[in-house]
């Protein structure tokens, strides 16, 4: 009985958290195929590859990896998956990510719980930021 | 420009990820709530506790790290804010335990969307585990230093 009540709310939850999915990640989709259309990744590569580079990241990835530390995690996985990135890239950014993600929104939750939002949210981007570089250098 | 064959090429190329998700995170998310449904689920966060301690976290920070990994920032800021009203935490430990949280939650369901499309899932979960260590003894000396 509590087995298949568990399942029935899972299955609820999980379907909610898949259309929360859905409704982030197609109009990202659909808004990258448009950027890439439009050439504006050969500008973002020339700009801001040699900083990007640092983490082993092209100019291109820095909407991914914005997105992902300011808006949600979410948003990120939509401009991913349309940005055809390699399994390096993807990588070193869903581990920048799942670090340091919707610092906005979180920070609000941390006040609550009793920590220094600020505090933990410079080091979250410290965090983030040098485990892309270390795993630049090692992958 | 074709506008609406862009729309189109953008629908089309999302539809792939979805279906991904579909099969991968659905039926975890469900496994998850079978598990906290039945009880089982505030076993496994004891179980695990023990984990939360390899990242310098006291016996009483463990729970919440735990829920925190498990079921998210949010089912952790209930538990912990619940621990502190009871009395099992004190300021200083539960200002602890939300660091730790903080940077190191969501152990399951957010390193899966990656891997879905296309992360590799040992790396990505050995730099998690790697960061959780290196943070745990970062804040836990801060927390030594002050006392």
């Amino acid at each position: 009985m509590v087995w298949r009540k568990g399942f029935f709310n899972g299955l609820r939850k999980g379907l909610r958290i898949y259309l929360e999915l859905v409704i982030v990640i197609v109009p990202l989709f659909v808004f990258v195929t448009f950027l890439k259309h439009l050439q504006v990744f050969p500008v973002l590569e020339a700009w801001l590859s040699p900083f990007m580079g640092l983490f082993g990241l092209s100019g291109t990835a820095t909407i991914a990896l914005l997105t992902g530390f300011f808006f949600t995690a979410y948003g990120a996985v939509g401009i991913i998956s349309a940005l055809g990135l390699g399994w390096k890239e993807i990588t070193i950014l869903a581990v920048m990510i799942t670090i340091c993600h919707e610092v906005i929104i979180e920070s609000v939750i941390l006040k609550k719980m009793g920590g220094s939002p600020l505090r933990i949210t410079a080091l979250r981007f410290a965090f983030a930021l040098s485990a892309g570089f270390v795993l630049n250098l090692v992958l | 420009m074709d506008w609406i064959a862009i729309l189109l090429e953008g629908l089309s190329g999302s539809v792939w990820v979805l279906v991904r998700m579909l099969v991968v995170l659905v039926p975890i998310i469900v496994v998850l709530e079978m598990l906290r449904e039945s009880g089982w689920l505030e076993r496994i966060s004891n179980k695990i506790s023990f984990i939360a301690r390899l990242f310098s976290a006291s016996k009483g920070e463990s729970f919440p790290i735990a829920v925190g990994g498990l079921f998210g920032m949010t089912n952790a800021c209930g538990v912990l804010i619940d621990h502190k009203r009871s009395g099992v935490l004190n300021k200083k430990e539960s200002r602890h335990a939300a660091e730790m949280v903080g940077i190191n939650h969501g152990w399951i369901d957010d390193p899966i969307l990656f891997v879905v499309i296309g992360a590799s899932l040992p790396i990505t979960v050995f730099a998690k585990i790697v960061i959780a260590i290196l943070w745990g003894k970062l804040v836990s000396l801060r927390k030594k230093g002050k006392q």
